[in-house]
């Protein structure tokens, strides 16, 4: 009976914990809230300072007592000349020589931490670096423990730190009165267990705050209040619980759960309007100048909404915030946080100009590929960028056509997939890295147009190749199996493997490493071309046929013509492709090839002429370098040819005419 | 005052007189535009005259074409704008030399057009011209450096502004300023061509820029007006080609010829508005007695 009641009260109280848990919160436990902050704290606008007391709710989630704590202070990246994101170069290229002359450079100091037995453990504290040797760098701090924390222990940490806002820096900083505010406090970093992701064994992962790739952090329950002057604005990451008047100062309570980070702005010149996306409140903060841009930025963003709602997954959150920032503010546009994001639009901006759709799309949907499905945005970016670029150009492509998605501006056209392709085979080098490779890693360029242009080209390309249905089933499993979790490409590349066997079977090799080896972990382009077309007339036998007397030396053309299309690959990349042969007659055949030797021949024996070869007609695979060779026609139609010539000339023309302005 | 129609009127009236100078201008912008128009043409003919490709920009603005020939065949491309810019170097200098043959033609208005002389006058005149063309080069580029210079010294960099409605108050107020010297600058040069060639004796032209500038001065609404009429034509003509060519849908071989025949009757409608500047100036100055009541 003692065991039984004592069996029933441990149910209860696990049942009763887990409702206190639920109601708490008042929504649904998503994720494992492994480290879970309490901040409250006071902005200076004078002094562009913020002191604040923070409290961390950790959770050891391993195999092996934590004898230490590893926390990002992202601030220090802007504390001198010397720090790593400085020495890599950042977006801006450092501070301006007026700011250094003014020293608008940024800190953060941890005054105090103390652990839950109230020892104090900042004397122990010492600054590392594990990713280079620059001990000038501050963005790490390693805090030895006095007493472990156990296996499935939770422990209480309570800080205390003050930080000087940098100005107008990459992502974060003020400028005047507008505030930008993220990456901006003590945040601790992911200890990995054994076996998640790459970790051979129970590892703090804290990599320095580099000028290139953001951040990585568990999932967790934030609640922070923001105390600013009273006619300062607030906007931040999660919805806003109360809002209290005291003196001059007014404190802004903000609550998230299962989130990854917190981010808020702050300006008294913004505007606050409001729309709504189902159950979603879509909050844009801006200056007055910008109002106008208020549609385009919620057009798109609800576009975003239904799409990932339709071919992705729920998005749990209750709130959105879009922030525009003023033109003072240009360097903090184009980010991500958990429901915060930032864009950037110019009031002369035109319409067909779509940066701020571009933007507001690109960083939601990071609220997906990165957030939920939170990878490591430094040492996989393309998880998270490329991901996110093959979805932005689905979504703007559906949203604002194909082909004017881009731009739709003086009679030029261009598509977000076709910009994007453009940019990657535009770069000084498309070979100089692989899309694997990690942010800090790309110290001759290519970040960009690898990371982010490669990984949606290959991502299409795999679509091209599998199918519209098996990838969208793909990206589906993918978010549905890994969303609040910390999947790596080994995942991603488990979950394409499963699928693509579900619906394919063996049509693509045991598995589809051989498309990954390539795309993911090679530099290899893809160039396939139709190299010639011939159409011989088969000829009557000539000679000695029958015996050794009687030789035939007519010549008969018959009517049959054994026709012949060479295809030939001309880089590295080996992936199966469709040729398309039209004869004259108008009959089409359709040939698959692996694409794996260096060139193949088509033969045929028809009584009519092979009249055009295109290589892959569907346009399945943007990751071919070269469309133009794709096709080849035997009598080619010359008006587009025609049509470019007469553009030339006309605007050569033109320009001459222009240039006597000058004389 | 009351003289500016009629002399606006003269001027299209000289231009007409004088078609065949016309012509010479419209069939050297043609000549070297397809000197530098062929080439690009040869290399897209090379790289894709056998593909289907070209075809889809018939349908609509195929940018990944573009970009494909921009992207694969850059450092062709490269040398051709190279090319390119040397033959326009080369024909604004032809340029300058068929200005004083047409200044010339234009003056002796009853005198029939012959082309011997037509050349002889613009090898006559042509080092007086040039000199004249790199005082205005230099002059432009004063005002365009300065114009700059003064805004960026505005503090426009984007981290000082309040807002970007202060960038475009600031670049309009700007833009205007740059319109006004440059409208300036080219009305003294317009008139300065004209004394330039009239009073073709001595070596130096400074004297001759000094005098045009008093002269604008004084006569600076009436020369004022006609070059706004002289631009109104051209807006006027570049309006009615806008609204052709938006119409306008290039889809088969007739009509890219067609739109190249509306592109040539644009370009010498355009060209006739830039020689009505000059012959408006050789109308005026007539009409003043060659601007002697100052110069």
């Amino acid at each position: 009976m003692f065991i039984y009641f004592t069996n029933m009260r441990s149910i209860h109280l696990t049942f009763i914990f887990l409702l206190v848990h639920y109601c708490a919160w008042g929504q649904e436990v998503l994720s494992s809230r492994i480290a879970n902050y309490t901040i409250d704290l006071t902005l200076d606008v004078d002094q562009k300072q913020v002191n604040a007391v923070q409290t961390i709710v950790w959770q050891n989630t391993s195999n092996t007592p934590v004898t230490e704590l590893q926390f990002h202070l992202y601030y220090n990246a802007f504390k001198n000349s010397e720090s790593t994101f400085m020495q890599e170069g950042s977006i801006g290229g450092g501070l301006s020589s007026a700011s250094i002359e003014n020293c608008d450079w940024g800190w953060i100091q941890v005054q105090s931490i103390v652990d839950s037995t109230g020892i104090e453990l900042i004397g122990d504290a010492e600054y590392i670096q594990p990713d280079d040797d620059n001990d000038k760098d501050q963005t790490v701090l390693r805090i030895p423990l006095r007493s472990s924390v156990l296996p499935g222990q939770s422990a209480t940490f309570d800080l205390k730190w003050h930080s000087q806002i940098p100005k107008i820096m990459p992502r974060t900083g003020y400028n005047k009165d507008y505030f930008f505010m993220v990456q901006w406090f003590p945040k601790l970093g992911v200890y990995e267990t054994a076996g998640m992701r790459y970790a051979e064994k129970d590892q703090w992962n804290c990599h320095q705050y580099h000028a290139k790739g953001e951040y990585y952090a568990n999932f967790g329950n934030y609640d922070v209040s923001i105390s600013v002057p009273n006619d300062f604005i607030v906007g931040a990451s999660g919805s806003l619980e109360s809002k209290v008047e005291k003196g001059d100062l007014t404190t802004w309570k903000y609550k998230i759960n299962d989130v990854i980070d917190f981010g808020w702005t702050t300006s008294p010149n913004f505007q606050e309007i409001h729309e709504q996306w189902q159950d979603v409140d879509i909050k844009m903060l801006c200056y007055p100048d910008h109002v106008h841009c208020a549609p385009r930025y919620f057009g798109a963003v609800k576009a975003a909404f239904e799409f990932m709602d339709n071919h992705v997954g729920d998005y749990p959150y209750s709130t959105l915030t879009i922030v525009d920032p003023p033109i003072h503010g240009l360097f903090t546009g184009g980010m991500e946080y958990p429901t915060f994001i930032s864009s950037v639009s110019f009031c002369f901006l035109p319409i067909g100009i779509r940066t701020p759709e571009t933007l507001v799309v690109h960083e939601f949907v990071h609220q997906y590929f990165m957030q939920m499905v939170a990878t490591h945005e430094v040492e996989e970016p393309w998880m998270d960028e490329g991901i996110t670029t093959y979805f932005e150009g689905k979504i703007l492509d559906g949203y604002l056509g194909e082909h004017q998605s881009t731009i739709d501006w003086l009679g030029i056209k261009v598509g977000n997939a076709a910009f994007n392709r453009a940019e990657f085979f535009y770069s000084n080098n498309p070979k100089i890295a692989p899309s694997s490779t990690k942010s800090y890693e790309y110290t001759e360029g290519g970040y960009g147009e690898i990371a982010y242009n490669k990984t949606a080209l290959w991502l299409t390309t795999l679509e091209g190749i599998v199918g519209a249905p098996t990838m969208e089933e793909i990206m589906k499993t993918y978010f549905e199996t890994w969303k609040f979790k910390h999947p790596c490409g080994l995942d991603f590349i488990d979950i394409v493997n499963q699928v693509v066997i579900k619906n394919h079977g063996s049509k693509f090799g045991k598995d589809m490493n051989w498309f990954f080896d390539q795309a993911l972990y090679g530099t290899d382009l893809c160039d396939y071309t139709v190299a010639s077309i011939s159409n011989d007339p088969i000829k009557s036998p000539t000679g000695y046929l029958e015996d050794f007397e009687n030789c035939t030396s007519e010549i008969n053309a018959l009517t049959t013509f054994q026709s012949k299309v060479v295809i030939h690959r001309l880089e590295g990349m080996q992936l199966p492709v469709e040729v398309e042969i039209t004869f004259e007659n108008g009959d089409i055949e359709t040939r698959e090839w692996d694409g794996i030797d260096r060139a193949i021949t088509f033969e045929f024996n028809n009584n009519h002429k092979i009249s055009k070869a295109v290589v892959d007609p569907n346009g399945k695979l943007p990751i071919d370098m070269n469309w133009i060779n794709n096709s080849y026609v035997v009598n080619p139609d010359k008006t587009g040819v025609h049509y470019y010539f007469s553009k030339m000339l006309l605007a050569a023309q033109r320009t001459l005419e222009s240039l006597m302005v000058l004389i | 005052m009351r003289n500016i129609i009629p002399t606006y009127i003269s001027g299209i009236k000289l231009l007409f007189l004088k078609w065949k100078a016309w012509l010479i201008v419209l069939a050297c912008n043609i000549i070297f535009a397809m000197l530098i128009a062929k080439p690009f043409n040869s290399l897209l003919d090379t790289v894709s005259g056998h593909s289907e490709a070209p075809l889809l920009g018939l349908l609509r603005f195929d940018f990944n074409f573009i970009a494909d020939v921009i992207n694969n065949h850059g450092s062709e491309l490269q040398v051709l704008v190279g090319q390119a810019a040397v033959y326009a170097f080369v024909y604004l200098l032809l340029n300058i030399f068929l200005s004083g043959g047409l200044i010339e033609s234009y003056l002796h208005v009853f005198e029939r057009f012959e082309f011997r002389k037509f050349w002889f006058n613009c090898a006559k005149h042509f080092w007086r011209l040039f000199r004249l063309a790199l005082y205005f080069i230099g002059a432009q580029l004063f005002v365009l450096g300065t114009c700059i210079f003064v805004y960026t010294k505005l503090g426009l960099s984007p981290f000082e502004l309040e807002s970007d409605g202060d960038l475009i108050f600031r670049t309009r107020v700007i833009f205007a300023v740059f319109i006004v010297l440059m409208a300036w600058t080219d009305m003294v040069n317009e008139y300065a061509k004209v004394k330039v060639v009239s009073s073709s004796e001595g070596k130096f032209i400074l004297p001759i820029l000094i005098s045009v500038k008093y002269f604008c001065l004084k006569h600076f609404f009436p020369i004022l007006l006609l070059f706004l009429l002289c631009v109104l034509s051209f807006l006027l003509i570049l309006g009615l080609y806008s609204l052709v060519n938006n119409i306008f849908v290039m889809t088969s071989l007739s009509s890219i010829i067609l739109a190249l025949i509306i592109g040539q009757i644009y370009l010498f409608l355009r060209i006739g508005t830039r020689l009505l500047f000059t012959s408006t100036a050789v109308d005026y100055l007539r009409s003043t007695h060659w601007g002697k009541d100052r110069s």
